[in-house]
């Protein structure tokens, strides 16, 4: 579905990305952690197209995407949900469901209806700004967001972070039943371990601009591995 | 929902009616004046749409309004002789102003030009349009039988019905087939046409834009203002959005200085300036730039200000028995007032914008919408019975006061 090979991204003269690759398969969902600016955020903006790749390719469903723009990659089935939620706080929720699902105007009321049944909270607040809504429900509209698009691929940023564990859970269950109901394909960056083991069928550890290894969901507790790729 | 429609009808009701009574309860001075107010408003209107919604600060929005009123005063004094009508002028006037916004516009955002030099880029168009017109005064800058006139402004020369070497712009002129004579929109004491062609348009340029943000461009122009970024990585090419939009403001832009030239039969080398250029900016922070209807109303805020303390002596007499300090300080008021009435305009636009963030509609139409009962039985009646009123007593000379 998508893949990523060995790209590479400075911001300046300063390297961010030493060639990270990545592949993942429809229903699939692809868990990356790592320690504060290893490059998690850089390679998920380099993916989407807000970030120029210098070499290095990235391909969506066989095709080449490396040098379109981000609005033509998510036209292409690539859906992005950034760090700290990010919805359009001036737009009621609906307006905001109706950015995203405008991208394919045949099937986007639809695909409203649809998130609205799997994010019920957003129903109850349909009419109201995106600013009044709390922090999970934020979140649960910036997924609602890129989902209403129709995309392929979906690319999430931390959606953990800043939201009341219980809401966290919920987001967890939600997004492994979309990803499972749909074949949708999910790279999900991580710092809550936990959360990322809960619902990835692979982990990767990123250090220092690059991947550093895969390891297993169920042994990512593990001290040692603790120890080496996480703790500050 | 039902609530802010109802707001919305009487809030047009409350401005529909005391505009739509003028022309018959007050002296066609009044229309007059108001015509322009609207004309400043439609050209506040396009940059709301641009700068309010968008984010996309144009400093320049007059030089849409003057090549647009150039344009009309160019076609429209060749045609109006031979035709008798200005039809192609008004067409022409749109058509070159949504031009230039159109290459001004995709060399600023295709060419990825941020925020701030946008603003700059489109200041300096004015500018050098402004150069530009003020230098066309030699007799070579004709087109036809329209002659530039450098500062002194457009007018024709030669070919009059009336056998007169110079002659005005045309007022909008409508001959349709079927009419058995042309059709002047003018504003006198016989006719109040024209101030009914701006109030229509107002309605209409207020009411396209209102639809336009409605829909797709509206949703994707507040994405761009949050953060454009955002909405690429949506699916959205954002330069194209911001180029439309941008050129459909041109547009509306152009529309206002086609009336503005019909309007006052004129123009000149101002309209590019600026004065004028920073008094439209001032408009819409007034009136507020989160709101279609606050260009309008900062217009008017602006231009009745202007014209009021050009004409009041302040403060009265100053009593005999005052203490020289009284007197001094009354005294020092009413010369500033009456020699300086831009000095304390600038202060009163100072305070509103500093004490109102969002400028003066938003809190009006939260205003209307909270006290909305007593304004359906007590405002809009008083408002009906007092206009109602100017015009028995105008009209019939039936007066109650």
């Amino acid at each position: 579905m998508l893949s990523v090979a060995e790209i590479h991204v400075a911001y300046g003269r300063t390297p961010a990305l030493t060639g990270p690759s990545l592949a993942v398969g429809p229903g699939e969902i692809v868990s990356i952690i790592g320690r504060n600016g290893v490059g998690k955020t850089t390679l998920l903006k380099a993916i989407i197209g807000l970030l120029r790749v210098t070499s290095g390719t990235i391909h969506l469903d066989g095709q080449d995407v490396t040098r379109l723009p981000a609005y033509e990659r998510a036209r292409r089935g690539l859906g992005y949900v950034p760090q700290g939620r990010m919805i359009f706080a001036g737009l009621t929720v609906e307006e905001n469901l109706l950015i995203g699902a405008d991208l394919s105007p045949a099937i986007g009321r639809a695909l409203v209806e649809e998130v609205l049944t799997e994010f019920p909270h957003l129903r109850q607040r349909y009419r109201q700004r995106g600013d009044t809504l709390s922090g999970g429900e934020q979140q649960m509209l910036a997924l609602g967001r890129a989902l209403a698009g129709g995309p392929k691929v979906l690319l999430l940023d931390e959606p953990s972070e800043g939201i009341q564990p219980s809401i966290v859970e919920e987001i967890g269950t939600r997004i492994a039943s979309i990803s499972r109901a749909r074949g949708l394909a999910i790279v999900l960056v991580e710092q809550n371990i936990e959360f990322a083991a809960a619902l990835a069928q692979r982990i990767y550890v990123m250090e220092k601009g690059r991947i550093a290894r895969e390891i297993p969901p169920e042994r990512v507790m593990d001290e040692d591995i603790v120890r080496d790729y996480l703790a500050v | 929902m039902k609530r802010i429609a109802s707001t919305e009808t009487l809030a047009a009701l409350l401005l529909l009616v005391p505009l739509l009574a003028v022309p018959w309860a007050f002296k066609p001075y009044t229309a007059n004046v108001l015509a322009v107010y609207m004309i400043y408003g439609i050209l506040a209107l396009s940059l709301t749409l641009i700068w309010g919604y968008a984010g996309i600060m144009s400093f320049g929005q007059t030089a849409f309004f003057g090549i647009g009123a150039y344009a009309y005063g160019a076609i429209g004094l060749n045609l109006i002789n031979r035709t008798q009508q200005t039809h192609a002028a008004v067409l022409g006037g749109l058509v070159v102003a949504a031009f230039l916004a159109a290459v001004v516009g995709y060399f600023m955002f295709y060419g990825r030009i941020s925020d701030v030099y946008a603003s700059i880029i489109t200041l300096a168009l004015t500018l050098v349009l402004f150069a530009f017109a003020v230098s066309t005064g030699g007799d070579e800058w004709v087109i036809g039988v329209a002659r530039f006139g450098g500062f002194n402004g457009m007018f024709g020369q030669g070919e009059s019905s009336q056998n007169i070497a110079n002659f005005q712009i045309p007022p909008v002129t409508v001959w349709l087939p079927g009419m058995a004579q042309p059709f002047e929109f003018k504003i006198n004491r016989e006719s109040a046409a024209g101030y009914f062609l701006v109030l229509g348009m107002s309605v209409v340029m207020y009411l396209t834009a209102r639809w336009l943000l409605r829909a797709r461009l509206g949703r994707v122009a507040v994405g761009i203002r949050e953060n454009e970024a955002r909405v690429a990585s949506l699916g959205y090419d954002t330069r194209f959005y911001k180029f439309a939009l941008f050129t459909i403001a041109g547009a509306i832009a152009g529309l206002a200085g086609i009336l503005f030239a019909a309007w006052g039969r004129f123009v000149n080398p101002d309209r590019f300036g600026l004065g004028f250029a920073s008094s439209t900016v001032v408009y819409v922070l007034l009136g507020g730039r989160t709101s279609l209807l606050g260009g309008f109303v900062g217009a008017a805020i602006v231009g009745y200000l202007t014209s009021y303390l050009a004409e009041i002596a302040p403060f009265g007499t100053i009593p005999g028995d005052a203490t020289p300090w009284a007197r001094f300080l009354m005294e020092a008021g009413r010369r500033i007032v009456r020699e300086a009435p831009l000095l304390v305009q600038g202060a009163v636009l100072v305070g509103i914008v500093l004490a109102l963030e969002d400028g003066v509609t938003p809190p009006l139409s939260r205003l209307l919408t909270r006290y909305r009962r007593w304004a359906w039985w007590l405002l809009l009646p008083a408002v009906v019975f007092y206009f109602g009123q100017r015009v028995a007593c105008l009209q019939a000379d039936v007066c109650l006061f």
